[in-house]
């Protein structure tokens, strides 16, 4: 029975022409643009491509005759008894099909104007003004106090350290969880700078305004949802100098006043971003989702949320700057959390057919180890985040924060992203 | 049956497929809406499960899942949804295979619920494209790559190989810029209407 064979091998032909090399350029694009509209015809184009002329033939002609086998053979409707007649002719079938002509049309094209799509209109996550959490590592904060001294000398230093950092790193994650926590460190100290400056003369005011003033700062972004990215790289292109984006997706760097500078951002399953930048100045670096690497969770991204910076209000603690502060982390190392994840993550996959879901978790890690009061920020899905919580929930261990040897519980966050894998 | 058949796929919608498949419950009918897209949905499964073997089990099975989510649900848009049945048929195949550590699934799995997403056409696809001055001004702003590659494909209608060969990039990148391009496009758009 070859049922419709010639509609479904009219149109595998126009495939298999296209995947065979047999369009002109100009085809070839027409073809492709009715593929932009429809994924179901890209999708299909992709796993048809890898089939020759014959064996798309045969399979078709294979399938056909299994699907006529289940769904038998009876002419009980009105239409099938002028087929009844020609019956006989089935075995040429083939042939006649070719001179029916017209093949298009079969298919609806897809038009809709009348769906919003409720996932583009997740509201922005109140991205948080750049300059209120600094991107500066410790080493730099303690010179910061010594500014007033020697705005030159310090800049020199802070170069140097960051080199150091990128030199030696080997995992982002890792890195990038030792950079936070130096964030976090600076967090706290930065009130310190602040009070000391209004203690200090009018002639050392300016001169850290001055010091301030040879910073970029910006904030680094997903285009597909507009939320910061924490843990992403910042560097400047054609130098060492370069740092990681904190929990906000905020970053700073020192600069030379006046020079033109390109900042590269990265991270890890998007696109690598460049932006120039003639002066020092806020800035947005937006990245797309890399469409190349496809792995079942390839990012997981901590960072800490402190509670001063959720309300807005900046911590006036007063502290030391060599206080011991450790941040929340699983007993397991952040490797073998990763890894943890990796294996026992499930696929939820009946709530999107996007290829890439994220999912943002807070939590508080409790004195006993255990994440509590866990929030998602954000979320492709109920099943997604239902998967995210059951891993952290089930999961392994933390060590809770701790300051100055005492244990504290203190929020951090989890990002993860979800990636179909095709292998 | 053939001459009826040519009358049958080209002019029949898939709603009165439908339609007489409810009313009959005869199965002829449903595989013959069915066999109009079953190369789309071989090659979907081709696609995922990287075997022809596999690829045609999938289609079969999906034909019986197909029955049986007939009976339950509305379909408005058959094609669509297909689309979505198949694919997610395709990620189940996949997850259980991977899945050697069996946990108890202690979320449900819900029912196919993005048919109008995948529906909804993006502006630069629709006609007159280039005469759509919003459009045209999101698209400045979009980065150097994805610019230069939908100028290329969408208004001097140059095919990915064309595109890939004058760029010195890889076809799969260029796939990569456009659906990126558009993304951006689409939120810079959105965007734009928020403000007016």
């Amino acid at each position: 029975m070859k049922r419709n064979k010639k509609h479904t091998n009219k149109d595998l032909e126009n495939f298999l022409d296209y995947s065979g090399g047999q369009m002109t350029g100009k085809e070839r694009n027409i073809f492709e643009k009715d593929l932009q509209k429809d994924p179901f015809e890209s999708d299909a184009s992709e796993g048809l491509s890898t089939l020759s002329r014959k064996e798309a033939s045969q399979d078709m002609n294979d399938l056909s005759s299994r699907l006529s086998a289940r769904t038998g053979h009876s002419s009980r409707f009105i239409f099938y008894r002028a087929a009844a007649a020609v019956a006989a002719i089935l075995v040429v079938g083939t042939i006649i099909i070719l001179l029916t002509s017209d093949l298009n049309q079969v298919f609806e094209r897809v038009a809709v104007t009348e769906n919003n799509k409720p996932d583009s209109e997740v509201p922005a996550m109140n991205i948080p003004s750049a300059s209120k959490d600094k991107t500066v590592t410790s080493s730099e904060l303690k010179d910061a106090v010594l500014i007033a001294e020697s705005a030159e000398e310090n800049k020199k230093q802070t170069v140097g350290v960051i080199d150091e950092m990128i030199e030696t790193k080997e995992d982002t994650h890792i890195v990038a969880d030792y950079m936070r926590s130096e964030n976090i460190e600076e967090n706290k100290a930065m009130p310190v700078i602040t009070a000391k400056k209004s203690e200090t003369s009018d002639a050392g005011e300016v001169i850290t305004r001055k010091y301030i003033d040879n910073y970029v700062r910006g904030v680094v972004i997903s285009s597909e949802d507009q939320l910061p990215l924490p843990g992403a790289t910042v560097k400047i292109r054609g130098t060492t100098a370069g740092t990681y984006t904190d929990q906000n997706g905020n970053f700073e760097l020192p600069v030379q006043p006046g020079s033109e500078i390109t900042l590269v951002a990265e991270y890890i399953g998007m696109e690598q971003n460049q932006v120039s930048l003639d002066t020092a100045d806020e800035v947005q670096i937006t990245l797309d989702p890399s469409e190349t690497d496809l792995d079942e969770v390839v990012v997981i991204g901590y960072g800490v949320q402190k509670k001063s910076n959720i309300s807005g209000v900046i911590s006036t603690i007063e502290m030391d700057d060599n206080t011991d502060y450790l941040l929340p982390s699983p007993v397991i190392g952040n490797r073998k959390f990763k890894e943890y994840i990796k294996e026992n993550l499930q696929y939820p996959s009946y709530d999107t057919i996007d290829d890439r879901n994220v999912v943002v978790l807070n939590f508080i890690i409790a004195e006993n180890g255990r994440p509590k009061n866990i929030t998602v920020l954000k979320s492709s899905g109920k099943s997604f985040s239902e998967e995210a919580i059951r891993l952290l929930v089930s999961g392994p261990d933390w060590y809770p924060a701790k300051r100055d040897g005492e244990i504290i519980e203190e929020e951090t966050m989890i990002r993860i992203v979800f990636k179909k894998s095709y292998e | 049956m053939l001459a009826f058949n040519r009358k049958y796929s080209s002019d029949e919608s898939d709603e009165s497929f439908i339609n007489q498949y409810r009313l009959s419950g005869n199965l002829e009918v449903l595989g013959n809406l069915y066999s109009r897209y079953m190369h789309l949905v071989y090659g979907v499964c081709l696609k995922y499960l990287k075997n022809r073997d596999d690829a045609k089990d999938a289609v079969m099975q999906i034909f019986e899942k197909l029955i049986m989510e007939m009976r339950q649900h509305e379909i408005r848009h058959f094609k669509s949804w297909l689309y979505v049945l198949t694919k997610n048929y395709c990620l189940m195949q996949l997850r259980s295979q991977k899945a050697t550590d069996r946990r108890i699934n202690n979320y449900k799995i819900d029912h196919v619920t993005s048919v109008e997403s995948i529906m909804e056409l993006h502006p630069i696809d629709k006609e007159d494209a280039e005469k759509d001055l919003p459009l045209k001004e999101c698209l400045e702003k979009l980065n150097d790559e994805q610019k230069i590659c939908i100028r290329l494909f969408y208004f001097e209608n140059k095919c990915y190989r064309e595109i890939a060969e004058s760029l010195k990039l890889d076809e799969k990148k260029v796939k990569s810029h456009l659906q990126n391009g558009k993304r951006n496009l689409k939120i810079c758009l959105e965007k734009r209407n928020e403000t007016e």
